[in-house]
């Protein structure tokens, strides 16, 4: 069977053809494959056995095409001479092929291995990566929750800065390169060697310092920047790293601490109070200026010392220990810790104090101490005795008062009838003599009323002005006459002027020189010393403005301390003989022109008596005074009126005044009084003056009487008349209206004297 | 490994010696010889790697298709060789010429037949390179 040949050439033909093409790509495919992992050993392998399958393909599948070409070209003999080319080209791509096939498993251990290393190198690297990461995300975290820190480099350049940096120093926009420290937060040191990088660079291993930055809020932040050196993997200075604390809170806590400090201590200074701090057990801490003053002790002096030895209470039990005693001091109610307490100074002298105390506590509430605070209440124990002394003697003035108002009035009656008898008796008559004592015994009973109400403020004064020289000369010289006792005088120059009762002021001295001149019994010399003095501010004795001084001084047996204070005690007395009323009384006066006395004495070696009355700035008139010497039996004339409740004394003074020659009109109360006014100038017959008691029981009074008559008629002469000597109305009797004033009981004397003034 | 074939190559060559001389001449029956031994190689050194491939066990896309490649290269390989050795066996008689040119084969037999088929290798030859082409392809599709 012949099979025919074109098949083989067909076959040899196409079959070389495709096995060309499909060479072609799987080179093209190979060498894809490869490029996508050019490192990839294996592949490189792979691909470089494919080309040599490939070369294989080529070469047979070019030498097949050939030959087939050639053979039916009629080329046989071209064939022939290139076939065994072909042949051995051919041959030689088998042992290619074989060559590269042997090193497969070469090859693949080695990719196996290779594969190996690279996956747990990536692995690795993953594992790497992803601690890396999270040690990022931590520093992340904790750069971002940190207060302000920056990371600069060695060219000022920040390299890396948390949001709070940049919350307080923003970023500088539209920045295209990193910006410089000096241009984010410029300051003081940029630019000069005290730069903290610089100083790092120096070598410096930490810098602090503390700087003020203005927040966006306007307020004021305080920072502590520490700088210290950021190296890099090396151990090479890279740079610094800054850290900002804000210390805005402390700063400010701070300052307001010592502000309070500040105050507390300007306060602990300032105030007038003692106040004294201790530790547990009694030794002193602190000392303030009120403390200094009333113990005398200075702060340097007394740290360190024990409490009793500064606040030293001389009636304080020894046998209670110091922390016992601060107990009690700390434990006392307000009310026997206020009591005055003896407290004897530095210096040894006295002072009175009354002291509270309290634990200081420590954080803890563990008591740490004690303060004690403490004021001197010596004057204002004075003060308080003589308020009390004030008011016992008004309780008792005004039981006084009473008494002496009834008693003046039967006292008028009596002196009043003595005089009308005497003045009917020839002065040879016994009788005349009879009236006449009993006339001087209603005079020392008269006193004696008058020195009861001038005790009890009775003696309201009737102040003229006058110099404290003349009276104070007169008073003393009359005292002292006949005795051997003697007066020297200092007075100022420029002595001021004073308004003052003349006679109760006379009493006063009087009863001054007096107990002096008692008290030296073997004789020798009372100093009186007179001054100006300006009180400078109001105190509970006496009020501001200008004094005269005055100061009587004996060396005398001096008073005790335990009587000094009661001497001004009415009915107080030493002496067997004594009423005790004078000193009493002289308190009074001076109190009642609003003056102040006060004693100082030491047994033994005398005393002295310091009053003090207002000053004035008017001046006496060289003939002020001028006595009108009249003679006692002049005879007047016209009608005049006396206005008394009591039916005796109307009686008595229209006797005197009929003895005088005045025809006289009796009235019982002052609506009386004002109706027979208004008839008798009605009538022609006017009234030349009205003689008008102040105080009538039930009826119209003096005062208001007054007020009536000088609407009839303005230039009436009205008296007043009263045993009220403390009357505002008989002390300032022309306010009312008055002419004058007339102090029951009076005298035909004094009854005529006053129609003088009234008619001169 | 590759020491036992290139041992294995120079027995088969030793196998038949011919005359030592001190510059040896190469005849025309070396060219077949030398061809045939490269195609031994060859066939040796694909099933060596199918034999690596086997032993790794790689199954991945794309190594099936190269495995098929490999068998088909053996089967290709033991084609030609078994045409080349037959070659030398076929007498001239069993070509028909027609104008000088060879038009076709006096098949007298399976002998004959087998000849005739060695002639179309290129039916294994590309089914192999497109197995090649195909592996090819998948390994860089998965890369």
């Amino acid at each position: 069977m012949i099979f025919s040949w074109t098949p083989v050439v067909v076959a040899d033909m196409g079959g070389s053809l495709a096995t060309v093409i499909l060479a072609v790509f799987c080179a093209y495919y190979s060498f894809k494959w490869h490029q996508a992992r050019a490192n990839d050993i294996f592949r490189h392998y792979i691909c470089l056995l494919t080309i040599t399958f490939v070369l294989f393909a080529v070469s047979r599948s070019v030498g097949h095409l050939l030959k087939q070409i050639l053979q039916l070209s009629d080329l046989n003999h071209v064939w022939a001479a290139i076939s065994p080319f072909s042949g051995a080209v051919n041959t030689a791509t088998f042992v290619i092929v074989a060559s590269f096939s042997l090193y497969f498993n070469r090859m693949q251990k080695v990719h196996t291995e290779i594969e190996g290393y690279k996956t747990g190198l990536e692995k690795l690297v993953e594992e790497r990566t992803r601690q890396l990461a999270e040690a990022n995300l931590r520093l992340e975290t904790v750069l971002e929750s940190a207060n302000p820190i920056c990371l600069m480099n060695l060219d000022f350049e920040i390299l890396r800065a948390n949001k709070a940096y940049y919350d307080i120093w923003p970023k500088t926009a539209g920045r295209g390169k990193p910006l410089k420290c000096f241009e984010s937060r410029p300051g003081a040191s940029c630019n000069t060697p005290a730069c903290p990088i610089n100083q790092i660079a120096a070598g410096k291993q930490e810098m602090v310092n503390q700087f003020s930055k203005e927040l966006a809020d306007g307020k004021s932040g305080e920072f502590i920047i520490t700088a210290r050196p950021f190296r890099d993997a090396s151990g090479n200075l890279a740079g610094i790293v800054e850290s900002f604390q804000d210390i805005t809170t402390q700063v400010n806590a701070t300052r307001e601490l010592l502000a309070e400090r500040e105050q507390l201590g300007v306060t602990l200074r300032s105030i007038g109070d003692g106040v004294i701090t201790t530790d547990i057990g009694g030794t002193i801490v602190l000392l303030n200026k009120g403390a200094e003053k009333i113990t005398g002790w200075s702060q340097s002096e007394v740290v360190g010392r024990k409490l009793d030895e500064v606040f030293n209470l001389p009636d304080r039990d020894p046998g209670v220990t110091v922390e016992n005693w601060l107990k009690e001091i700390c434990y006392q109610d307000s009310v026997s810790g206020g009591a005055p307490k003896r407290l004897k100074k530095k210096d040894g002298s006295v002072r009175l104090v009354s002291e509270n105390g309290a634990f200081i506590r420590n954080m803890e509430s563990e008591i740490a101490g004690v303060v004690l605070v403490f004021r001197d209440v010596t004057e204002k124990s004075k003060t308080e005795e003589e308020l009390s002394k004030i008011k016992k003697l008004e309780s008792l003035g005004i039981l006084a008062g009473g008494i002496a108002h009834d008693f003046n009035n039967i006292l008028t009656a009596i002196m009043g009838n003595i005089s009308l008898a005497r003045l009917r008796m020839e002065s040879s008559d016994e009788r005349y003599q009879l009236l006449s004592s009993a006339e001087k015994a209603c005079d020392r009973a008269k006193n004696l009323t008058h020195q009861l109400l001038t005790f009890a403020k009775g003696g309201e004064p009737i102040k003229n002005l006058a110099t404290i020289k003349e009276i104070i000369e007169d008073s003393a010289g009359f005292v002292l006459r006949g005795s051997n006792v003697q007066c020297d005088y200092v007075f100022a120059d420029d002595l001021w002027n004073v308004e003052v009762d003349k006679g109760q002021i006379s009493q006063v001295v009087q009863n001054i020189i007096l107990n002096a001149s008692a008290a030296m019994a073997g004789g020798g010399t009372i100093t009186v010393k007179c001054a100006n003095h300006y009180h400078h501010r109001d105190t509970a004795v006496l009020k501001a403005g200008p004094y005269v001084k005055v100061s009587i001084s004996d060396r005398g047996s001096g008073i005790p301390g335990e009587q000094l204070e009661k001497i001004f005690d009415p009915f107080f007395t030493t002496k067997k003989t004594g009423s005790g009323l004078g000193l009493a009384i002289t308190y009074s006066i001076i109190t009642s022109h609003g003056g102040h006395i006060e004693v100082a004495s030491e047994p033994g070696v005398g005393s002295t008596f310091t009053f003090y009355l207002p000053a004035s700035v008017k001046t006496v008139r060289a003939d002020g005074h001028k006595e009108r010497a009249e003679a006692l039996n002049a005879k007047g004339s016209g009608r005049i009126m006396i206005m008394d409740d009591d039916e005796m004394i109307r009686e008595l003074v229209a006797n005197m005044l009929a003895g005088f020659g005045y025809e006289v009109v009796a009235v019982r109360d002052g609506t009386e009084a004002v109706c027979l006014y208004r008839e008798a100038m009605a009538g022609g017959e006017p009234i030349a003056a009205v003689i008008m008691d102040l105080t009538i029981p039930g009826g119209m009074g003096g005062k208001d009487a007054a007020r009536e008559i000088h609407k009839i008629d303005p230039e009436a002469r009205l008296i007043v008349a009263s045993g009220y000597s403390n009357d505002p109305v008989m002390a300032g009797y022309r306010d009312y209206g008055f002419s004058a004033a007339m102090i029951k009981p009076f005298r035909l004397e004094d009854l005529q004297k006053v129609l003088r003034q009234v008619f001169s | 490994m590759p020491i036992f074939f290139y041992l294995a190559a120079a027995v088969i060559l030793l196998a038949r010696p011919s005359s030592a001389l001190a510059l040896q001449a190469h005849g025309g029956a070396e060219g077949l010889v030398a061809h045939q031994i490269g195609h031994l190689l060859f066939t040796l050194a694909i099933a060596y790697l199918l034999y690596e491939i086997h032993k790794s066990r790689i199954e991945n896309h794309g190594w099936r298709e190269f495995k098929y490649f490999l068998w088909l290269l053996i089967c290709w390989n033991l084609l030609t060789f078994t045409g080349h050795w037959m070659r030398e066996f076929v007498g001239p008689g069993k070509f028909v010429m027609a104008d000088g040119r060879l038009a076709g084969m006096s098949v007298d037999g399976a002998w004959d037949f087998l000849f005739y088929l060695t002639r179309l290798d290129h039916l294994l030859l590309v089914p192999a390179f497109f197995m090649l082409f195909l592996a090819l392809r998948e390994w860089r599709r998965r890369s």
